[in-house]
């Protein structure tokens, strides 16, 4: 009796445990998680979209709103952006025209860099659309067989206003009701990866849903036509052609945080079956702009030169060559007969400037050299005691023309200089050019104009020149203290 | 014993320290080295307004003495260079004006108020704001030249009552040889005149266009003053260089197209030169090779 009772009892369960296993269950399907599961966008960058104040045809300046709108204010907005006004339908760019920021004014206001075309509308919109591409990666963690489907929904706006898919970015109160634009997404856009267990023929092409802007979100699905595609199997679905124009941030948005989306995946059997099944997020936040200013800077060195050996300007020094200071050159007590030590001194300038039209250097003398100072009238010399600047030759050189004043000046006396680059070729004239090709230093006193000694059309960075000085007297210059006053002038080229 | 060798030690070590840092005072006032930022300053005010730019003059060589002025300059050539006057700046641009000491690695900012009355004419000011170094005493009465040094910089200044200043523009020289040689390359030279009140800056480009050629060349956005020309080159990457295209012509002809506006004015200014280009070298030194040949086969011939 108790055996019996025991079998049925035995026999109830096993078929309990058979409806269990084999009616119940066929209600509903096992389903999994991917494993793996990510989403990556090329470009995370919030689209931007901001109500229009003013932007009046023919100027650059444009105002935005700075309430009620996804940007209300320019802090997400760069200079080179492309923007376009957009109507109040967000039907297309007023004009048909987009533009490029050039600059940010303040808070609210930015300039482009051409002018407007068209006067932008009070009520519709500034947008930079951001777009990119959308990576999807995942596992498979159970076989999709023949006739089962992988299905991607990707949110949309839900506005009831049908803007999901006008190319203008989308913008609403909450993430739940806010998505993205992929307006022009096709089928062709959309790829599987294609690997072994699971190969991309097997899974045809996508088809393409997009929302419509009131309730529905878009999806894009591929069915498994042949071959199963096998479990634990990495899968990429690559989104590309830019089609993802990313949403503006929902209203009320705190800069700085992102908003997140979630893009679902899902596998499933032949009918509607979830078979694996995961949310992945996608995190658009604001750009940040990494900036930095350098100012424009124009420096200029002048150095003293006091070593006895080397060769300037082609002029070699030696002990008793007199030693230049920044500010002065002694000459000291002036013999009427020529050596190259004695009567060669010079001074080094160095510029550096990131001024992008570059720089200039000038000299000029207050006067020629004059006996405790006095004028020098006219051509100077020793007639009206002053040490007249020189002619170097026969073909007389001039503030402004050189010539070659040749190894032993002695013929033709006076103060002069010439010029050789150090670092960089920005002086302009060479003493190379003859054996010590040179010039008068401009008189301001005889009305000369002042001469560029260096200059450079594009920033330099510590340029520098041998400012090479000669000077030889007769044996008649009337004896006495002879001084004259030299000015360098740096200005950038304007 | 021991603290007046510790005291000795410590002595020497100071003394030690003392002559290398007054060494590398003395090395640092050896020269005069003097930057100026902002080395140029583009402003538009309208009269009875009010704007400040501070100027920031630091001193890398030995202590001195500075003295600021504003003085006018005027172009000196189509370069951009300048010839400072003597003309001062109006009394609306408002400085101190006192010479400043100003010690080795110092930095001082100098404030420049241009505050234009309200009946001051619409015209630009070309000004320089100079710094120079105080002129150096002689002491030993040797026969010398004293050097003073000078930095300065550029300040354009155009005063505007609506903020759009009257901007013309005339293309004084646009030209390229009429016919060149295939083996050459097409330069163009331009210079643009500015007749207009303020100084603008050509946004603009040359196309050129032939049978071998689609080239762009893209204007150097330089300042032209009113009232003044200036040659303009063309800029790549930042760099000036001649208006020039690197490629060179095969045969026929080739327009170049000038295309510009004045800053970002809506106005565009064209004109077109045309070039012919021919292989006259090529020609040459086909025909010199001819001409050889039928003289080494005549002189071959004559042989036998």
């Amino acid at each position: 009796m108790l055996k019996r009772k025991v079998l049925v009892l035995s026999l109830i369960l096993v078929f309990g445990a058979l409806i269990y296993r084999f009616i119940l269950p066929s209600k509903k399907t096992h389903s999994a998680s991917f494993t793996g599961a990510k989403a990556t966008l090329s470009n995370s960058r919030f689209s931007y979209k901001a109500g229009v104040a003013t932007g009046t045809s023919g100027t650059s300046v444009v105002t935005i709103d700075a309430s009620g709108n996804a940007d209300n204010n320019t802090n997400h907005l760069f200079p080179k952006d492309t923007i376009c006004g957009a109507n109040i339908e967000e039907s297309g760019c007023v004009g048909n025209t987009s533009y490029v920021v050039s600059s940010i004014i303040n808070t609210t206001s930015f300039n482009t860099s051409t002018a407007l075309t068209t006067t932008l509308e009070t009520n519709g919109y500034v947008v930079a659309t951001q777009s990119g591409n959308l990576t999807l990666d995942f596992t498979t963690a159970t076989e999709v067989p023949i006739g089962g489907t992988l299905l991607i929904t990707i949110p949309a706006i839900k506005s009831g206003t049908g803007n999901a898919n006008d190319g203008i970015p989308d913008t609403a109160a909450t993430t739940a009701a806010n998505g993205f634009d992929l307006k022009g997404l096709v089928a062709g856009d959309v790829s599987v990866s294609d690997i072994t267990g699971c190969t991309s023929a097997g899974w045809g092409s996508a088809t393409v849903t997009l929302g419509d802007g009131t309730s529905t979100n878009h999806t894009v699905s591929f069915t498994r036509s042949s071959a199963t595609c096998a479990a634990s199997k990495a899968i990429t679905v690559t989104f590309t052609n830019n089609r993802f124009i990313n949403p503006a941030p929902i209203t009320g948005h705190t800069q700085g945080q992102a908003d997140s989306y979630q893009i679902n995946i899902k596998t499933r059997d032949g009918g509607t079956n979830t078979l694996d099944n995961s949310d992945v997020g996608v995190s658009p936040v604001e750009g940040v702009l990494i900036s930095a200013t350098v100012d424009e800077v124009l420096s200029l060195t002048v150095a003293q030169i006091q070593t006895d050996s080397g060769s300037y300007c082609g002029v070699t020094r030696t002990a008793s060559s007199p030693d230049s200071t920044a500010t002065a050159i002694p000459w000291g007590t002036l013999s009427p007969t020529y050596l190259a030590a004695t009567h060669n001194a010079q001074q080094q300038l160095t510029v550096s400037t990131n001024a992008s039209a570059g720089y200039s250097v000038y000299i000029e003398e207050n006067d020629q050299m004059g006996k405790d100072g006095v004028a020098c009238t006219g051509n100077g010399g020793e007639s009206v005691n002053c040490i007249q600047d020189t002619v170097c030759g026969g073909t007389p050189c001039s503030e402004s023309s050189a010539q070659d004043w040749g190894a032993d000046p002695s013929s033709y006396v006076g103060l002069g200089y010439s010029l050789a680059n150090v670092t960089g070729t920005d002086a302009t004239f060479l003493y190379s050019a003859g054996t010590f090709t040179a010039k008068q230093i401009a008189d301001i006193a005889a009305s000369e104009t002042r001469q560029s000694i260096m200059y450079k059309a594009t920033p330099a960075d510590a340029a520098s020149i041998y400012v090479c000085y000669r000077i030889d007297i007769t044996a008649t210059q009337p004896a006495g203290y002879y001084y004259n006053k030299v000015r360098y002038t740096a200005v950038p080229i304007f | 014993m021991k603290k007046y060798k510790l005291v000795t030690i410590l002595f020497l070590l100071s003394l030690l320290v003392s002559i290398f840092l007054s060494n590398s005072i003395v090395n640092a006032q050896n020269a005069i080295s003097l930057s100026i930022t902002p080395p140029i300053f583009e402003v538009m005010i309208k009269p009875g307004k009010e704007v400040r730019q501070v100027f920031s003059i630091e001193n890398l060589g030995g202590d001195t003495i500075l003295t600021p002025k504003v003085v006018y300059f005027v172009p000196s050539d189509e370069n951009g260079n300048v010839d400072l006057t003597e003309n001062l700046a109006p009394d609306w641009v408002m400085y101190d004006k006192n010479p400043f000491a100003i010690k080795s690695t110092e930095k001082i900012d100098v404030s420049l108020v241009i505050s234009p009355p309200e009946d001051t004419s619409e015209t630009d000011h070309f000004l320089t704001l100079v710094f120079e170094t105080e002129k150096p005493t002689d002491l030993l009465e040797d026969n010398s030249s004293f050097y003073k040094t000078q930095i300065g910089s550029n300040i354009l200044l155009t005063i505007s009552k609506d903020g759009n200043p009257k901007k013309s523009a005339e293309i004084t020289t646009f030209k390229a040889p009429i016919i060149i040689d295939s083996l050459s390359n097409i330069n163009y030279s331009l210079v643009l005149q500015n007749n207009g009140n303020s100084f603008w800056k050509p946004t603009g480009k040359i196309i050129v266009q032939g049978i071998n050629l689609n080239s762009t060349l893209t204007l150097a956005p330089l300042n032209i003053l009113s009232g003044y020309s200036r040659k303009i080159p063309c800029i790549n990457n930042e760099e000036l260089i001649d208006c020039k295209v690197t490629k060179k012509p095969l045969i026929g002809i080739y327009k170049a197209n000038l295309e510009f506006r004045m800053d970002e004015s809506a106005e565009i200014k064209k004109t077109e030169v045309t070039t012919f280009a021919f292989p006259f070298s090529l020609i040459a030194i086909s025909l010199l090779l001819i001409l050889l040949i039928l003289k080494l086969k005549k002189y071959l011939t004559k042989k036998r």
